[in-house]
């Protein structure tokens, strides 16, 4: 949860923590960095307006450090171009203050979640895939003795 | 002028033209008796001299008129009713004869208005400088000194001695060519010497009031009665701190050598209006003052125009503005939905533990309306237009009020620095909230505690009110924009703050400045003109 606005951090991170999610803040973009390094996120709450950084460009800077994360834009200023300017790089959902309905965006949430767990699931039969045949085509290359 | 003297000369000449072609005694008595206002021609002569010559002045114009045409209507009425004529025929025409003392009092009076109406045309022409003026005033002279001649010649030499027929009137109309002439024709610096100064402050349109060191107005022109919508006799003796609301006008005579203020004078029907004056010094010798000259100017069409620009500016600004302010509000809206969610969440779990948390949590949504309230007000404040009431206020309990507004935390050291307990025409309300604001900013910047100072100091023109913090100060780009509006460094505001503290205190006739060292503090001072000397306990 990325906001420099204390007043929304803290209870948006209760809501998702009584849903059961593992919640960590940051004030700016330099902190969400700075986590990012170290931890592994599914997903991300960014605030368009940071005071070092525009949310825009945070998505950028987040594709390095947690390539595969969720990432949603919270914004005070709905605009058809910030809107096309987060999509193209990268976000997966654009969300404008105030979250009235937060029932439906805690749905949103899960569905997110569930296609990332889903892709991944989805990956891993792959490489398992990949691995078994590459195993058997292996096999059937070696000389038989 | 001219044309009264050709209408004057019409009358002599047709008159003169009846009585010498009369049919009999009785009708060329009347014609001669009807001519007796010939005197007034001769006046009139003499008033046109002394106009040309600029001679006529204002003050002059009433003690002249007097001594010309009182004798010369006494001299007329006295020849066209009283005098014993004896008409006799002439080969020329009818002429007369008579004698006596009112003959030898005529005659004078006619040689010495002859005498002065030369002089002064001939002082004139013998003065004149330039190609043009010494060819007009020889026109004027010449035009002059015929008619006398034939006049003199005509009165004074006896019909018994040179038979010859009165041609002062021929003589007269053909001066009065050469003036017409002289007028016409080189007469373009007529304008200066007609026009006296006197003329010029009388007709002029800006309000000129002449004051003694005693601030009483010793002179007032027309402009100045209208302005004020007194009469002269009404203005002239009055002091000028009668006819305006306050004593900034007098203040500023009393240490200025020249120089203009805006202000404001009280008409009669008690309507203030505003006005520029302009003052300076009137000197008898170097150091001696005796008084000032006000020139003043009705300023109101100007102040209204101004103001309207202002207000339009400030709307064009708050139209510019509404979106971020709506990004504001959206802020704290998101903070009271989560937080409404997150408590109801927590009640319906029934939990006691998780019940106090969300009575908690819902006493701290009081903030988000308290800053939404801010939003709104500031909004507001700016949009609003101040009016100005101005009253004695005491500024350090001003400044206590604006403390107790504002919720300092006890990391922060309050001082106050006053040479005195000045109290001074302000306004209370507008001032109060410059200072919470001022005082609100100082303490937020200073999180980890500081200290906050606060200096009142007054000179004879200025209050000034400086507000001290040892925050973490303002970078130089930033100082160049803080008292823009919609500027602001902080996570929460909208940066109203300072652009309604300027415009609060610039509405005050005052001025607001900053200085600012990164890491040291800020310093914000008011500066304001002082309206009233107040006193001091």
């Amino acid at each position: 949860m990325i906001d420099d606005d204390e007043a929304i951090r803290e209870p948006m991170k209760k809501i998702l923590e009584l849903e059961g999610y593992h919640v960590d803040t940051a004030k700016n973009g330099e902190e969400a960095i700075e986590h990012s390094k170290t931890n592994f996120y599914n997903l991300a709450l960014i605030d368009i307006r940071l005071p070092d950084i525009e949310g825009t460009q945070l998505l950028t800077a987040m594709r390095d450090t947690v390539p595969k994360m969720v990432k949603i834009i919270l914004t005070g200023y709905p605009s058809v171009n910030n809107a096309i300017d987060a999509v193209n790089k990268g976000a997966d959902g654009y969300v404008t203050k105030p979250v009235t309905d937060i029932d439906s965006f805690l749905q949103k949430i899960k569905e997110l979640l569930k296609k990332q767990e889903e892709s991944e699931q989805f990956s891993e039969t792959k490489v398992a895939d990949f691995v078994k045949s590459r195993v058997k085509k292996l096999e059937a290359e070696k000389p038989k003795s | 002028m001219l044309l009264i003297l050709s209408a004057l000369l019409f009358y002599y000449g047709f008159t003169q033209f009846q009585y010498y072609l009369a049919s009999d005694v009785q009708s060329a008595l009347f014609w001669m008796r009807v001519s007796c206002f010939w005197y007034l021609l001769v006046a009139f002569d003499v008033t046109f001299a002394l106009v040309y010559a600029n001679l006529f002045t204002k003050s002059r114009r009433v003690p002249l008129s007097i001594l010309l045409y009182a004798p010369a209507i006494i001299l007329s009425l006295y020849e066209g009713f009283a005098v014993p004529y004896q008409p006799s025929l002439e080969p020329w025409g009818w002429d007369y004869n008579y004698t006596g003392v009112f003959s030898y009092i005529s005659l004078s009076w006619v040689v010495i208005a002859a005498a002065a109406f030369l002089t002064i045309l001939g002082t004139k022409y013998w003065r004149a400088k330039g190609i043009e003026e010494r060819t007009g005033a020889k026109y004027l002279f010449f035009g002059a000194l015929i008619p006398v001649i034939m006049g003199v010649t005509a009165s004074i030499i006896p019909t018994s001695f040179i038979q010859l027929p009165d041609l002062t009137v021929p003589g007269a109309a053909l001066g009065f060519l050469l003036f017409g002439y002289g007028v016409f024709k080189h007469g373009s610096y007529m304008l200066t010497a007609n026009v006296t100064a006197e003329d010029v402050v009388y007709t002029m349109a800006d309000a000129l009031m002449l004051v003694n060191s005693n601030s009483e107005i010793v002179q007032a022109n027309k402009a100045a009665c209208d302005l004020l919508e007194y009469t002269h006799a009404e203005l002239i003796g009055k002091r000028i701190d009668t006819f305006t609301p306050d004593s900034t006008l007098v203040d500023a005579l009393k240490r200025s050598n020249a120089s203009a203020i805006e202000t404001n004078f009280k008409k009669k029907s008690g309507q203030n209006i505003p006005v520029f004056v302009s003052e300076s010094v009137i000197m008898t010798k170097p150091g001696n003052r005796i008084g000032y000259a006000l020139i003043s100017r009705d300023i109101t069409d100007r102040k209204r125009l101004e103001k309207q620009l202002t207000d339009a500016q400030r709307m064009a600004a708050i139209g510019e503005a509404a979106a971020l302010v709506g990004h504001d509000l959206r802020n704290p809206l998101q903070a009271t939905t989560s937080t409404l969610y997150l408590a109801k969440k927590m009640l319906t779990n029934g939990n006691c533990d998780e019940a106090e948390e969300a009575v908690r949590l819902l006493d701290g949504l009081n903030d988000q309306v308290r800053y939404m309230d801010k939003i709104v007000s500031d909004l507001q404040d700016y949009a609003r237009p101040i009016a100005d009431e101005f009253t004695e206020t005491n500024l350090p309990e001003l400044i206590g009020e604006a403390i107790l507004n504002v919720n300092v935390p006890p990391t922060v050291e309050i001082n106050i620095n006053q040479d005195s307990f000045p109290t001074t025409k302000v306004n209370p309300t507008l001032l109060k909230r410059v200072l919470v604001n001022l005082i609100l900013n100082a303490v937020q910047a200073m999180p980890n505690g500081g200290k906050l100072t606060i200096a009142i100091n007054r000179t004879e023109q200025f209050i000034a009110i400086a507000v001290q913090d040892t925050g973490i100060g303002i970078s130089n780009e930033n100082v160049q924009r803080i008292f823009n509006p919609f500027f602001t460094t902080k996570a929460q505001g909208q940066g109203l703050g300072l652009a309604v503290c300027k415009r609060l205190v610039e509405a005050q006739g005052g001025q607001i400045t900053v200085k600012s060292e990164l890491g040291k503090g800020s310093t914000f001072k008011i500066t304001l003109p002082t309206r009233k000397i107040g006193r001091e306990s």
